[in-house]
């Protein structure tokens, strides 16, 4: 059963909401005036929402009138449903996302990675994601040294080495996503090859790391095109060097292309889902 | 990343104690959020705080991943420990069911100021000082 209490004053909410717990509830989520909490389905409802009522009204002002009422809802395995719609995706011919407690038969030469959707984007659930890799894995070679910018949960720096990458460089200035970053490396055997930047990406940073084959930047427009010098410089040198923009809207991309060519790249390849828009550039030589 | 906000779940629960039971459960749940993951993380943050239930406010992005942020505890709530107050008094002309000194009050404001729409501590004391009149509490110096 769910319970809600609606209060006139919602600076008095978390007080209806300390009466709850201290009566059992787990927790309370608030719904705009009101908070709501679930109680196991009662033999006599009236009953409980007038005793509950009344803890709650003791727990208020006097003359504060708390308005309870309910309704059934079904209480369901949310530790298992919340799952549901999350399996093995074949992103291309030779690599498969999947969370972990999916299984997936590789095909002989398939690299297979574990990501579980946790505080750090990049699960292979959305668009942007899948943009990069397809873009990733047409052109990654055996011993390149890769840049991950906005790295979140490492995804992409991890399919480039399983790709056959040699090394990669993940920069990340969120701690959280960092902490998930950095199980999904050793979850898909990559210790040692992934390196994880807790940083945010500036030209200054991205100078101090030498030069690069590859440059993966998923994050978002605006973030990416102040970067693309610096993008052009980690490559410079680099024989083929490549970089893979993503997170960018299809309405973006021209703004994306105009700096990028300003910046000394051209426009190879594209991959576009949904409203997104990812590219494969190159140093313009 | 290219992060979209596809969910935004506001809960009050006890520090440490966070469960896949619900309303925890079906809240993260229904938007496709890994529960014992919040449960873990919101748990090893607040484990500091026994005793308090702490505002979270999570945002779910469209790859099914998430962050949240916690609050500092209602100003009702911290009202009531400074001066351990077991109820409140809404006849609050007539019926003044205890007394908040201005430097409990700048405590208080101090601590609630992270979250807060106020450019200084003093305005934030006078957020605090509305909430305590509203609990008929009185405001001395």
């Amino acid at each position: 059963m769910v319970l809600s209490v609606h209060l006139d004053d919602a600076d008095l909410l978390p007080l209806a909401a300390e009466a709850l717990v201290e009566q059992g509830s787990w927790a309370v989520q608030e719904d705009g005036g009101a908070i709501l909490t679930w109680i196991p389905d009662p033999a006599d409802p009236d009953a409980v929402l007038a005793e509950l009522g009344a803890h709650v009204r003791a727990n208020l002002p006097d003359g504060v009138e708390p308005r309870l009422s309910f309704h059934w809802q079904a209480n369901e395995d949310w530790a298992r449903k919340w799952k549901d719609g999350l399996g093995p995706r074949r992103v291309t011919d030779r690599l498969v996302v999947k969370p972990t407690w999916t299984e997936w038969e590789a095909e002989p030469g398939q690299v297979v990675l574990d990501v579980d959707p946790q505080m750090a984007f990049g699960t292979g659930e959305h668009a942007t994601t899948r943009g990069c890799l397809r873009l990733l894995d047409s052109v990654v070679r055996d011993g390149d040294r890769v840049l991950d910018i906005g790295s979140g949960s490492a995804i992409l720096a991890i399919a480039a080495v399983r790709l056959g990458a040699a090394e990669a460089v993940a920069v990340e200035y969120d701690p959280d996503a960092n902490l998930n970053a950095r199980e999904n490396v050793e979850q898909n055997g990559v210790l040692g090859r992934v390196v994880i930047v807790e940083a945010m990406a500036d030209a200054a940073l991205l100078a101090g790391f030498g030069r690069f084959d590859v440059v993966l930047a998923n994050i978002l427009s605006g973030v990416i095109r102040p970067l693309l010098p610096a993008f052009r410089d980690a490559l410079a040198g680099a024989p083929g060097g490549r970089l893979i923009v993503s997170g960018i809207l299809r309405a973006e991309h021209e703004d994306v292309v105009r700096d990028a060519a300003a910046a000394g790249f051209r426009v190879e390849k594209v991959d576009e889902e949904d409203e997104w828009w990812s590219a494969l550039l190159r140093p313009v030589a | 990343m290219a992060k979209k906000v596809t969910g935004f779940i506001k809960l009050q629960v006890p520090a440490g104690a966070a469960n896949p039971a619900p309303p925890v459960g079906p809240a993260l749940g229904q938007h496709g959020v890994n529960i014992m993951e919040f449960c873990k993380q919101f748990n090893a943050r607040t484990q500091g705080q026994p005793g308090m239930i702490i505002p979270v406010e999570i945002t779910v992005y469209g790859d099914r991943s998430f962050t949240f942020i916690t609050k500092t505890p209602p100003a009702a709530v911290l009202l009531k420990k400074a001066i351990g107050l077991d109820k409140g008094s809404a006849s609050s002309k007539k019926n003044k069911v205890g007394k908040v000194t201005q430097a409990q009050l700048r405590q208080i404001a101090e601590t609630k100021m992270p979250d807060l729409n106020s450019a200084d501590v003093e305005g934030a004391m006078r957020q605090i000082a509305g909430t305590a009149r509203s609990m008929g509490i009185e405001v001395v110096d």
